[in-house]
């Protein structure tokens, strides 16, 4: 628990720092006229003194809870779903510009609810088909939204 | 048109406060798209606070019958309400947690409908300290009261105010922190940070323990109250309403805190605290009518003010904004129409909310049937639809996924999105505020000291820093001190 707060500590420390070096460039505006950078300047040294006060905050070794072996990040396995689940999100973007919404619809809930979720086929596929369709219903017909129609012009 | 979309709002806040692992502020962003093409700004706001009201009715369901909060204001519900059950006094629980909350909303409308119109009058005479001081004091509270470490919620709340930078200086009109990236000259879209917290942030975080819930079998009977219960818990109700309408005023308040506060004084002023975990029925109807209440309430800062004091409210805020109504003290009398039709729906959702919640409550339990292994796709969807819909725009859509994945990380590493949403919502007022304030006193932060208002503000904002630490101190005080 310690470690994973100290590297957000660190990452949040090089934001505070990106920021302090951006709003400098920007200007912090002359006297009584505050600049575009005056804001940021001040929220980059806030971020930076809070990131270097969760580190300290957190330094030592790892404690579980009443002399346990810490938590770790992810219980066993605990990480397949959200990443393979991301990773789908990320296909279902590429997709949709290349096949069309319809069509990326339909293999994204095969993907999801087969591939990562492990319902059977016969279900995943009922929810592909009435979950497309009710999308299509709602975005294109009633809300009139002009969903990308990729290679298929579906 | 109306009454229709307050039906809606209300049937689909139920059904998000009945299903586990959605809350209402994620709903309120994934239904926002559908409002984009609304007509009527009173429309879009009329349906979008019948989720959030909604869904505290709904709560309670899960969390009488499952022992899993439907959303995270109804937590304490399950402690009494699951036992209720357990003992075959489900029907008795539900019932007294619909009438709470019906009496609790209605008492709170009505604080809303005196409260909000002399507030924004008096709000009219802020000018920019005034307004500077009133942002600060929301985001300290919004802070103070958001989570366990202080620290944490200091650290999202500066990244949410240094998130609603990026893009074109409003002054200057020179590009901040983009990156070089010319879509991000228009800035981050609130939708887009939103549905990625809330929305795909949840659903990946929730992915990793959803596990398939256990509905308690027994029939569902008397959902009535008798004259019995309702002896027992018609002060309960009251406290609990009085309660919640102060919380829910507070930013960072909102209906979680109200019905932890409600729960812990109606065990202390109990004749037999000793019953309370057992099945007390004041154990339901306390909290459940106290995150009404303040559900309701938190509606004052954002009508009278402008303000918004929590994520929900923050995305009725950006609805206003996107259906071209600017929140300020203002509306009440530019817009009347929108403040009293949102009055007005409320109390006709009330009364829907309880034909939904009492004669129908079967339907709801039918509901918590859906897996979550269904629902967490068809929301990705709604989210990469909706995103996309806003300005057919796919950098939009991976920026929503970006913070995605940065929600699923904060929620890993216990950071608190909510004074992140808020900072990013406040953030142009309170950037605004503050530097008109230094242009008119030519660079002198005794400005926001020496105005009467400002400097009340800021001794309230000391103040809260004051007892932070002083409670902090008591509390080390008492660890230290060996029990006996």
């Amino acid at each position: 628990m310690k470690k994973r707060q100290r590297i957000a500590g660190y990452v949040l420390l090089a934001g505070g720092l990106w920021f302090i070096y951006q709003s400098l460039g920007l200007s912090l505006g002359p006297q009584g006229q505050p600049g575009p950078g005056f804001l940021g300047f001040f929220l980059g040294l806030g971020l930076a003194v809070c990131a270097a006060g969760l580190i300290l905050h957190n330094r030592g070794p790892e404690e579980g809870a009443s002399g346990l072996p810490p938590k770790p990040f992810w219980s066993e396995g605990a990480w397949k779903k959200p990443v393979f689940a991301l990773g789908a999100l990320i296909l279902f973007i590429l997709m949709m510009w290349l096949l069309g919404a319809l069509v990326t619809m339909v293999l994204f809930f095969l993907v999801w609810l087969h591939g990562i979720e492990k319902t059977n086929w016969v279900l995943a596929s009922l929810v592909a088909v009435i979950g497309t369709a009710s999308f299509y219903l709602v975005f294109a017909v009633l809300l009139q939204i002009s969903l990308p129609k990729g290679i298929f012009f579906l | 048109m109306n009454l229709f979309y307050a039906a809606l709002g209300a049937v689909l806040g139920t059904a998000v406060g009945v299903l586990p692992g959605l809350g209402p502020a994620a709903t309120i962003a994934l239904l926002l798209p559908i409002t984009f093409k609304i007509p009527s700004p009173l429309t879009a706001v009329i349906m979008l606070s019948g989720i959030y009201y909604g869904a505290m009715y709904g709560g309670s369901t899960t969390s009488i019958l499952l022992n899993i909060p439907g959303e995270a204001a109804s937590v304490v519900t399950c402690i009494d309400g699951y036992e209720m059950a357990k003992k075959g006094r489900a029907g008795a629980a539900l019932g007294i947690a619909a009438i709470g909350s019906f009496i609790a909303g209605t008492l709170g409308i009505l604080g809303l409908q005196l409260l909000a119109p002399p507030l924004a009058s008096f709000a009219l005479e802020f000018g920019p300290p005034e307004y500077a001081a009133l942002t600060f004091l929301g985001l300290l509270l919004s802070v103070y009261l958001s989570g366990s470490s202080v620290l944490k919620g200091i650290i999202t709340a500066i990244l949410g105010l240094a998130l609603s930078l990026v893009g074109l200086d409003s002054v200057a009109g020179t590009p901040r922190y983009t990156l070089g990236v010319l879509e991000l000259q228009g800035g981050i879209d609130m939708i887009t940070v939103i549905m990625g917290l809330f929305g795909v942030g949840e659903i990946l975080y929730n992915m990793e323990s959803a596990t398939e819930v256990q509905i308690l079998t027994t029939k569902i009977t008397h959902i009535y109250p008798t004259l019995k219960d309702w002896a027992a818990s018609k002060w309960a109700v009251l406290r609990g309403s009085g309660i919640g309408f102060f919380t829910g005023l507070l930013p960072g308040g909102g209906a979680i805190i109200a019905s932890l506060i409600a729960y812990a004084v109606e065990k202390k002023v109990a004749a037999d605290p000793s019953r309370f975990g057992h099945g007390a029925i004041e154990g339901v109807a306390s909290p459940e009518s106290a995150n009404n209440a303040a559900a309701t309430s938190s509606f004052i800062p954002l009508l009278s003010l402008g303000i918004p004091g929590n994520p929900a409210i923050a995305i009725i805020f950006a609805a206003l904004l996107i259906h071209g109504i600017q929140p300020s003290p203002s509306l009440i009398n530019e817009h009347p129409d929108v403040f009293w039709g949102v009055v007005a729906s409320m109390y006709i959702g009330n009364m829907m909310l309880l034909f939904l919640n009492l004669p129908l409550v079967g339907m709801w339990v039918q509901l918590l049937k859906v897996r979550y292994a269904i629902l967490a796709p068809v929301i990705c969807v709604i989210c990469l639809l909706g995103v996309y819909s806003f300005q057919s725009s796919f950098f939009d859509v991976w920026v929503m996924l970006l913070f995605g994945g940065v929600g699923y990380f904060m929620r890993k590493l216990d950071f608190e999105s909510g004074p992140l949403i808020l900072a990013f919502v406040l953030g142009p007022i309170f950037e605004l505020s503050v530097r008109q304030s230094l242009r008119i006193s030519m660079g002198s932060p005794v400005i926001f000291v020496t105005r009467p208002i400002s400097a009340t503000l800021l001794v309230v904002a000391v103040l809260v820093i004051i007892g932070y630490f002083s409670i902090g101190a008591r509390k080390k005080r008492k660890t230290a001190t060996p029990a006996g």
